[in-house]
């Protein structure tokens, strides 16, 4: 239990709350009832007993009726219970001091000052007052949970988006590799450049993407650079159009976000395919908007990964979005017989 | 405290240490009629006359010196108000002489829990010699009540226990009773300001309690006529 849930609900600080309540309004009992300037034995001992008889109304109705019938559904049988304790314990009070309080204290002499009206007016305030401060505590309670809740739901979607972002397929990363061992092998003057844009991937891989949001430009940086690897990786003859409009400085995107498409397309297109393989990228930014198509034509021969990782990357990406852009995005995914198209409108 | 103390003084001639209170026990609604006081008592030597007041020679008095333009414009008002009030339709006058001088009280009957309780108020004083005037002394007091319980042995006997003021005080002293009251700390007296049902309330609650009427406050009446 951590301070903050220590101040709320510790027992001890509860019995504290409830006997500063009953203490503050014993002295603003006594203040009324006193006969004369200063209050006498017998003001103490009528003002004690007038607020005890109050005790039993107040805790019934915090204890029993409000959490057994305190809702919506439950208000009218709420309503008439409560009718009936404030109409019970209005009779018990006017005759213990009209009539019983003799027989308990002989020797002093008190009767009861109210009407039966004015007394049911002091149990509804006092019922009142004590339901309208259990209800703000348990708002206090519930607002506080909800920040907690708040805050765990944070942690989860941090630590999926974590997840999510880690099964960014690894295995590019070696076959870039073995790639560019080839290359190093036959002398490539390719071999500098890859490496380097390479080394960015991995940096903006390792890096970036542990942010929520990145620069828009750096996105579109990394996917041309995957694009560039990805040409050097597959060894086939790829028409790779990317297309690329508005003004992309200043604005942030999630990072991987594009370039998990782009792997699909790749998975799909230039890797299943065996020839007269095309991938169409058209992106375009209008006021923190952002629009991105990507198209590919699909391979006769389907190499990609089957069983439990089917379809993955793109599951994981439509996951991404919900958690990182909810209600600011809308994602049209078209799989047709020969191509694939994903159509991704996001406000940044 | 000036003002209160000639009523007292002539309550006081009945019973030394009653206690008086600002506001009577008794209202219109609540007062009630029991003739059988009506008559002449004696106590200890002394007389006492219970009459209705509608028809004592006061009362009568009275509706002859009203104006006569007062009496042709509000006969009907004046004769129902006369008859219905408190005062007049169910109020008894007490007459009694005592020190060449004769008084005049109110008393009002009501029953609470069974049991008759007559409050007492002073109306009057009027020297046995009509040379005497006192009738200076009584102007600009305030009546204050007396209230005693009515007890008829049988139709010749009548007992009044009357509240007895010294247990009253002191138990306002001993901070034992919760009743409005105003205390004279240089005459060491006191008088009840509570409202006639807070009073009412305490007759109820206590009426029955014989610690509230001692014996030394208390006068049988025997029926002389």
């Amino acid at each position: 239990m951590n301070k903050k849930n220590w101040q709320l609900d510790h027992p001890l600080l509860r019995v504290l709350q409830h006997l500063f309540f009953w203490v503050l309004s014993f002295i603003l009992f006594l203040a009324i009832f006193k006969t004369g300037p200063k209050p006498a034995t017998v003001d103490y001992i009528y003002t004690a007993l007038f607020q005890a008889s109050l005790f039993p109304a107040v805790y019934l109705n915090l204890e029993f009726l409000l959490p057994k019938f305190g809702t919506r559904k439950g208000f009218l049988l709420y309503a008439l219970a409560l009718s009936l304790i404030i109409i019970l314990f209005t009779w018990l009070n006017y005759n213990f001091f009209a009539k019983w309080s003799a027989t308990i204290f002989p020797d002093y002499f008190f009767i009861s000052y109210f009407t039966f009206k004015e007394i049911a007016v002091f149990f509804i305030i006092y019922i009142v007052i004590t339901t309208l401060l259990k209800l703000s505590k348990s708002w206090f309670f519930v607002s506080e949970l909800q920040k907690k809740l708040l805050e765990k739901e944070k942690q989860k979607t941090a630590l999926e988006l974590k997840a999510l972002k880690a099964q960014i397929n690894p295995h590019f990363f070696f076959n870039t590799l073995n790639s560019i061992y080839s290359m190093a092998l036959d002398k490539d003057d390719r071999l500098p450049g890859s490496i380097l844009q390479l080394s960015d991937l991995m940096r903006y891989f390792l890096y970036a993407s542990k942010d929520h949001f990145v620069p828009l430009e750096n996105e579109l940086a990394v996917a041309e650079n995957y694009i560039a690897l990805q040409k050097i990786r597959s060894g086939k003859q790829l028409n790779v159009e990317f297309l690329k409009e508005g003004e992309v400085t200043d604005q942030k995107i999630a990072p991987l976000l594009l370039i998990t498409f782009l792997e699909n397309a790749f998975k799909h297109g230039a890797k299943g395919s065996s020839g007269n393989t095309f991938i169409r990228v058209d992106i375009n930014i209008e006021k923190e908007k952002l629009n991105f198509e990507i198209e590919n034509n699909k391979g006769s021969i389907d190499e990609i990964e089957k069983g439990e990782h089917n379809g993955l990357g793109l599951e994981n990406i439509k996951r991404q979005l919900q958690l990182l852009y909810p209600g600011k995005h809308q994602l049209n995914i078209k799989d047709q017989q020969d191509r694939f198209m994903v159509a991704l409108q996001l406000s940044l | 405290m000036k003002k209160i103390i000639f009523p007292v003084f002539i309550l006081m001639v009945i019973m030394p240490s009653c206690v008086t209170s600002l506001r009577p026990l008794t209202t219109y609604n609540t007062a009630i009629i029991d003739d059988r006081i009506i008559g002449t008592w004696n106590s200890d030597e002394q007389e006492y006359t219970v009459q209705k007041f509608s028809e004592s020679a006061i009362y009568k008095q009275l509706i002859k010196e009203l104006p006569d333009t007062r009496k042709a414009k509000d006969q009907i008002r004046t004769k129902k108000e006369m008859q219905d009030s408190i005062l007049y339709s169910k109020s008894y006058l007490i007459k009694y002489k005592k020190n060449k001088l004769e008084y005049f009280l109110f008393g009002n009957l009501i029953k609470l829990n069974g049991q008759l309780f007559m409050n007492f108020t002073s109306v009057d004083i009027q020297p046995l010699d009509s040379n005497d005037d006192i009738s200076d002394a009584y102007i600009d007091c305030i009546n204050t009540h007396s209230i005693a319980r009515v007890q008829f042995a049988n139709s010749k006997n009548i007992r009044l226990d009357f509240i007895d003021g010294d247990f009253l005080y002191r138990q306002v002293k001993a901070g034992r009773i919760k009743i409005k009251n105003e205390t004279d700390e240089m005459y060491d007296t006191f008088v009840i300001t509570a409202s006639t049902n807070d009073l009412q309330q305490f007759i109820l609650k206590y009426g029955n309690d014989d610690r509230f009427f001692n014996k030394e406050n208390s006068v049988t009446l025997n029926r002389k006529s």
